[in-house]
């Protein structure tokens, strides 16, 4: 009998060994196309930068950081950030405290409804922003040109990650807690920043270093709503290169810029692990109630009327005005858009548009899914407890990289690096597709990943105790659970890839335009006929994401979203 | 009535998911100094009626008058009550000490004697030296004394006690339960102590009010309503066959 221990002992190290290869297996795929499609690229913009002539040169780096001209850029992006992170928190914290305290009707349709400005493509925002406090625009005021139009803008775009980041964690908070607080004497403002406060803030700090990450990478909506005068490191990267063919510049700008990129993560990193506070969760259900008194019933009412003038409005305005052409009332702008009009040879009708985006979306959605289910099977490894390793936590973070780096940046280097042998992809229709993947791919992997994790290990052991080889453990037990996460990845995937603009504009060929490139070109022709068109195009390209999303949230599992 | 400290005028409530936590027409009146044990099944409206008494709640009928003072409409932070959940509800992002000194804060006690006070309450629950422990670290027993200091440090001037000994084991239970009985005598609280065990309220109560859906159907010493309860659900409360 004690003979057989040992034998016994050496058999389950061989056999978590062999699982353990299994893993690197499944890793090496997604690892490998980020090798090449993310970090060789970005190693290139960089060697180009400080390397332009094979020696050392930090020369340009000087030159850049000396101008005014990049010193006000860099600082513009800097404190535009900052301010967008700043208003976007205090504007959605109220709406964070009603979603995780009170219950009401149509509650889960608008948290569901939330998401549709953070998926629209960012192309959709600036128009349908352009239709409200644009030129000509409904509210009469026209802040096309202004900080405060970006300001708005950003606020619209990431006022959902900050309510639903936050609001998911406040819900968990026993609002006994904050009872206690009262009972002991705290006044409403003490109670929140005495209890509230302490234990959401590593929360509000998660989303608003996203919301900081997306205003410093902002791309289409500086572009199209900043003017001449207000330009962000991303708007600045692009022009020096597709304008100006300052390669050397933009390649130390997008270094800058991935400097304070990865500063802010690292900062992150280490602030969530000084601060976060464990606590006992409550379910959402629990920690919910309906407003008691008419002072709760106000909070509420002008919270949702807040929402609905926020979001609503742009969109309404957007929709309505796409069918009111010169003529009257139609589908004027919509017509023009099968037209081939203006002579250019590159020209072709803007409803070719819809195809490529489509095209584009399936195929890069295709390659970010099964990267992203190799990727979270090699991250969870067999859900047990000593399968989280160091292996498991250096490849959850290797892929969450891209979602720090800015479109711009992808775009650019694809740019340096695929125009030559070994890969000369420059003309190819695949770039696009690729780009979008990598753009998705930390999306996916951030829903696969607590899916698989959600799996109960004793399933895993219950499946093989039956006698189920690791293989159809995977198919029959992982499979069915994991194809409601893999849906809704499938469907995030598929809205990036469409509204995907900043990588895009530096691949697109001429004949060949995604929608939000339609969009922006359209934008940037003089003439009533053509702004009806990008807001018809706008429409359309909304109008696709919300259905792709709905179905999302169909498939959506309950337990499993991050924002 | 002349020692009334605590009056509820003909209090109605609602609250719950369906209205089934609900108050009808709650009277009641304590005297200071008084231990007054809420006995009830879930579901009668015991947490409720406390809840409406802290403030945390909105009465929609009634009064009620704490001292010779109306506070039906006063907000909780200025009741002066103290209210301790069965869950302790500790604040888990501050140490022991400064879950003691919460309420003293808020209290714009100053800082020297904020600290004598917080040493002598953790005495007082015999946690002396456990003031810079963390919360997380401290045992079910342990987690209960600390909220029982934190809800007395201010000198609250009514006790609510929502099923406090809910998440502990019997045996200590029923050694904290004589402790608490002690403690509250000494420092000469009135009390209000909601619980659905027959054996708590009488060790610990005065009086007994027993809630049936959201009503009092009786009010007694232990040993009246023991000796006749006047109803069948009173009786079967009180373990009678």
């Amino acid at each position: 009998m004690v003979r057989t221990l040992p034998l016994a002992d050496s058999r389950a190290n061989s056999s978590s060994r062999r699982f353990l290869w299994w893993r690197i297996l499944a890793a090496a795929p997604p690892l490998l196309f980020l090798a090449v499609f993310f970090a060789w690229p970005v190693v290139a913009i960089l060697l180009r930068g400080l390397r332009p002539d094979g020696v050392w040169d930090f020369s340009a780096f000087g030159e850049v950081v000396a101008d005014p001209t990049m010193r006000r850029v860099l600082w513009f992006t800097i404190w535009e950030s900052i301010a967008s992170t700043v208003l976007c928190v205090l504007f959605a914290l109220p709406g964070a405290a009603l979603f995780a305290r009170y219950r009401f009707r149509g509650k889960r349709l608008l948290w569901s409804a939330l998401l549709v400005p953070f998926v629209l493509p960012t192309v959709v925002v600036a128009v349908s922003l352009l239709g409200v406090i644009g030129s000509g625009g409904l509210t009469g005021v026209n802040l096309s040109g202004t900080v405060w139009a970006i300001l708005i803008a950003h606020v619209f775009f990431n006022y959902a990650v900050v309510v639903r980041t936050v609001g998911s964690t406040w819900s968990t908070i026993d609002p006994r807690l904050e009872e206690s607080a009262q009972a002991l004497g705290a006044r409403p403002w003490r109670v929140f920043a005495e209890v509230t406060w302490p234990l959401i803030r590593s929360s509000v700090a998660a989303a608003s270093s996203i919301v900081f990450l997306f205003s410093f990478t902002s791309f289409g909506i500086v572009l199209i709503l900043g003017g001449s005068t207000h330009r962000t490191l991303e708007v600045e990267i692009y022009d020096q290169t597709a304008k100006f063919l300052h390669l050397d510049i933009a390649a130390v700008l997008a270094l800058l810029q991935l400097l304070v990129v990865v500063m802010i993560l690292v900062w992150f990193g280490r602030s969530q692990r000084r601060r976060s506070v464990l606590f006992d969760q409550r379910s959402a259900t629990e920690t919910e109630k309906p407003a008691g008194t008419p002072r709760q019933r106000w909070f509420i009412r002008s919270n949702i009327a807040f929402i609905a003038v926020l979001f609503g409005t742009p969109l309404a305005v957007l929709v309505v005005r796409s069918f009111a052409t010169p003529e009257g009332w139609g589908f004027g702008f919509y017509r023009a858009l099968t037209n081939s009009r203006g002579g250019s040879t590159s020209f072709v009708p803007p409803i070719d548009a819809i195809g490529n985006s489509l095209l584009f979306a399936s195929i890069a959605t295709a390659i970010a899914l099964v990267l992203g289910l190799c990727a979270a099977w090699a991250i969870v490894g067999d859900g047990s407890a000593h399968s989280e390793t160091r292996f498991s936590r250096w490849t959850d973070t290797a892929l969450m990289i891209p979602l720090g780096t800015s479109a711009v940046t992808v775009g650019f280097g694809f740019l340096i690096v695929f125009d030559e042998p070994p890969l000369n992809l420059r003309s190819s229709l695949w770039l696009i597709p690729i780009a979008h993947a990598v753009v998705a791919l930390p999306f996916v992997v951030r829903l696969l990943v607590p899916a698989l994790r959600s799996i109960d290990p004793r399933l895993r052991e219950a499946a093989a105790t039956l006698g189920a080889s690791p293989r159809r453990v995977w198919l029959s037990v992982e499979v069915p659970i994991v194809g409601r996460a893999l849906a809704a990845a499938a469907g995030f995937a598929f809205a990036v890839s469409l509204g995907e603009f900043g990588a895009t504009a530096f691949l697109v060929r001429p004949d060949r335009p995604t929608m939000p490139i339609a969009i922006y070109r359209a934008l940037g022709r003089p003439g009533e006929y053509n702004f009806g068109q990008a807001m018809a195009m706008s429409t359309i390209l909304m109008l696709l994401t919300v259905v792709v999303m709905l179905l999302i949230d169909r498939f959506r599992p309950a337990s499993v979203s991050e924002f | 009535m002349s020692n009334s400290y605590l009056v509820l005028n003909h209090v109605s409530a609602r609250h719950g998911r369906n209205d089934d936590e609900t108050l009808h027409d709650i009277s009641l009146d304590v005297t200071a100094g008084e231990v007054i044990g809420v006995l009830g099944s879930s579901g009668s409206g015991k947490t409720t009626l406390l809840r409406v008494i802290a403030g945390l709640h909105v009465a929609s009928e009634g009064s009620v008058v704490l001292d010779g003072i109306d506070i039906t409409t006063t907000p909780t932070h200025l009741r002066g009550v103290g209210l301790m959940f069965q869950e302790h509800a500790l604040f888990p992002h501050l140490t022991v000490s400064d879950n003691v000194a919460f309420g003293l804060r808020m209290a714009k006690v100053s800082n020297p004697d904020r600290s004598i006070r917080v040493a002598e309450v953790l005495e007082l629950v015999g946690l002396a030296g456990f003031g810079s422990r963390d919360v997380s670290s401290l045992s079910g027993g342990e987690r209960q004394r600390v909220a029982l200091a934190r809800t007395l440090a201010p000198s609250p001037r009514l006790l609510l006690l929502d099923e406090p000994m809910g998440s502990l084991d019997r045996i200590l239970r029923d050694r904290l339960v004589s402790e608490l009985r002690e403690l509250i005598v000494d420092l000469g609280l009135t009390a209000l102590y909601v619980t659905h065990d027959r054996s708590e309220a009488f060790a610990l109560a005065d009086r007994i009010a027993v809630l049936d859906e959201g009503a009092v159907v009786q009010i007694d010493t232990p040993a009246a309503l023991d000796a006749c309860p006047t109803t069948e659900h009173v009786a079967r409360l009180l373990g009678h066959r």
